[in-house]
């Protein structure tokens, strides 16, 4: 089913997907400009002020772990991979159970940003520029992704197949939602993350009961139509349909798992989010909530992936889109039954789905850029808040533009190789940092260093000479083969890496009798909490 | 000075002692936490690698080992992040309640900016 008969099944009208985008941006535009009117300090802008309940923090943090390519990507992982697929789906939730681990200990340090939760360890500015550099260089990856797949999914949606019509999308959209940052902040970003969640759950689940209502209701049935129509149950409910049967596709499958549950759990604006609650107790509870919520998402996920599985079946999703990143819309449209609601919704649940991640990535970006290198690095904090929040709204506009040149430079690229490197360096560099910097008391500055630095010459080297890059059909050089490192996540040996290394490091270099007392003192600001707002 | 900081050779300050037990405490639920995390994705990984297509061996009806495996993980991701919340709740934030209140002196000093 291509795009324009995908419109065509939708009809137009009230429904119609164009008039339901303009509603979610004209919306989105008000709450952000509504709950950017208080954002005079680096509080306000970055965390909220700190006042996001956990209810409502849990809310927010649900919508984190929910981006673009998750909501795309699992319902085809599960629709084309069957048992792959759902425990790629089982690693997800998961990476929030890591996070729930950290997140107590990372919002006592009452610091906002990577670079400031790391300086609250180190002494100097090293620390910080260093966290800085990895989270500007997590960002940026992954909003060209975001908006890679926000332009691809504008021009599906509307219908419009041209050439460059997707670039004009990324760039449209690209610097709508940017704006939206500027002006929103933290307030804004939460509001719309909160709506996110609440359209994009009530949206697979009403796929999930659409597909079951035709299936009598028994899930039985669904799951013997889907494997019905996916090869027999002896392989669609068996490892190994994402990356083969042999030991190398095992590998690849645990190593996608690694990424996926290391890399979602420690992500720039995730650090953000978890700054942004009342205290330690709140950030936990928080954490806690969105287990269960984001477990029962995912669970709908699965349950809407088998529906498009059994609905379409495996041939046509895989036609379409050998990845499988469009068989939400296609199940949609095949269930819409010629009103158009069901597809039209699934436009609005994508695109909100974008407006929110990227609004979160590029705040998180920011804050890095702004209050980290500019405020702290170069101007020792000597600037007072409001010239620190003008420069962090130009640092939200800049950093977009950038993304959004990036994302139409490189639009032909395969977004998963990005994807994967910003997942993996993450799990790589920056969970590796924090375990260390928040729980060992030997880590030392050079190791610090070595974890970020050499995580991320690690995972570019990995990267650049594995199948993601070259030697493979959807590979980002499909023609050319230079290819070494058989897996196509790297994770699960570049996660090994970031630790050895700050392992290393540490043992290589002595401590400062400067960074032992910052030890000690931050062993009971871990657990007792810092107070707020005064040490930004 | 830090809580737990002190000359040596004299008696450990209770709010240092109360702080080590807190620090004690919160560490052994984080890595009953981290067990449970673990086996939830690691058993169903482990057993895909070592199973293979004996994973889609039926149940009950359509249900196979495999999703049974699956649940299971979830069930005790789930399970585990409530049990820790609540742990956390009764054992560790009435001590750190109490410790906030009884040692004023650190909250200044942890407040301070580095």
């Amino acid at each position: 089913m291509s795009a324009g008969e995908v419109l065509a099944a939708t009809g137009s009208g009230p429904f119609a997907p164009l008039t339901a985008l303009l509603l979610v941006v004209v919306v989105s535009f008000l709450l952000c400009l509504m709950a950017g009117v208080g954002n005079d300090t680096v509080a306000d802008f970055f965390t909220a002020n700190r006042s996001l309940s956990a209810a409502r923090n849990a809310l927010a943090l649900c919508g984190d772990y929910i981006p673009t390519t998750a909501l795309l990507s699992y319902v085809g992982a599960v629709a084309l991979g069957g048992y792959d697929g759902m425990i790629v789906a089982v690693s997800a939730v998961a990476g929030l159970g890591v996070l729930l681990l950290l997140a107590e200990p990372l919002r006592n340090t009452g610091r906002f940003t990577l670079g400031g939760i790391l300086e609250s360890r180190m002494t100097g500015r090293a620390a910080r520029g260093a966290g800085a550099v990895i989270t500007v260089i997590v960002c940026l990856l992954l909003m060209v992704v975001q908006l890679t797949v926000a332009g691809d999914v504008t021009a599906y949606v509307l219908g419009v197949d041209g050439p460059g019509a997707a670039q004009v999308c990324t760039v449209l959209v690209g610097l709508l939602i940017v704006s939206f940052a500027a002006f929103g902040g933290m307030r804004g970003s939460s509001m719309i993350e909160v709506g996110k969640v609440i359209v994009v759950f009530g949206t697979v689940v009403a796929l999930s009961c659409v597909a079951l209502s035709r299936s009598d209701w028994d899930l039985g049935t669904l799951l013997e139509t889907a494997a019905g129509h996916s090869g027999g149950a002896g392989s669609f409910y068996a490892p190994g349909l994402l990356y083969g049967h042999t030991t190398t596709g095992g590998l690849d499958l645990v190593s996608l798992c690694v990424t996926v549950v290391l890399g979602s759990s420690v992500l720039p604006h995730v650090l953000l989010r978890v700054s942004a609650s009342r205290s330690g107790p709140a950030a936990r509870r928080a954490s806690s909530a969105a287990v269960v919520m984001i477990t029962l998402f995912y669970g709908a996920m699965v349950l809407t992936g088998l529906s498009a599985a059994a609905t379409l079946g495996a041939g046509v999703i895989a036609s379409d889109d050998p990845q499988g990143n469009s068989a939400l819309f296609l199940l949609a449209g095949t269930l819409a039954d010629g009103t158009g609601l069901l597809f039209t919704v699934v436009a609005c649940a994508a695109f909100i789905t974008v407006l929110s991640t990227v609004a979160g990535l590029t705040l998180a970006a920011s804050a890095s850029l702004a209050h980290d290198l500019y405020a702290q690095v170069c101007r020792r904090g000597a600037d007072s808040e409001r010239r620190e929040v003008n420069v962090a709204r130009a640092a939200v506009m800049v950093f977009g533009v950038v993304s959004v040149y990036l994302a139409v430079t490189l639009h032909q690229w395969s977004i998963v190789a990005l994807a994967s490197f910003a997942a993996a360096l993450t799990a790589s560099a920056i969970l590796p940092a924090l375990v260390y910097s928040l729980f060992w008391k030997g880590f030392t500055r050079t190791g610090l260093l070595w974890t970020l630095y050499g995580s991320l010459v690690c995972c570019a080297v990995l990267e650049a000479f594995g199948p993601a890059v070259s030697g493979g059909p959807l590979a980002l050089f499909p023609a050319r083969d230079f290819h070494w490192f058989p897996l196509q996540n790297i994770a699960l040996a570049s996660v090994p890496v970031g630790f050895l290394l700050g392992w290393a490091g540490s043992l290589l270099s002595r401590r400062s009798q400067a960074d032992q007392d910052r030890h000690a003192e931050t062993q009971t600001t871990l657990l007792l909490g810092r107070e707020p707002l005064d040490s930004l | 000075m830090p809580l737990q900081d002190r000359p040596p050779g004299t008696r450990p300050p209770e709010a240092a002692v109360a702080l080590n037990h807190l620090r004690r405490a919160s560490g052994r639920l984080r890595s009953r936490l981290l067990a449970l995390n673990l086996a939830a994705v690691g058993v169903p990984l482990l057993l895909a690698l070592m199973l293979g297509n004996r994973l889609a061996t039926t149940v009950s009806g359509p249900f196979t080992v495999g999703m049974l495996l699956l649940v299971t993980g979830v069930l005790t991701l789930v399970a585990a992040a409530l049990w820790y919340d609540r742990a956390c709740r009764a054992h560790c934030d009435p001590q750190a309640d109490e410790l906030r209140r009884r040692t004023p002196a650190s909250r200044a000093a942890a407040g301070r900016r580095p």
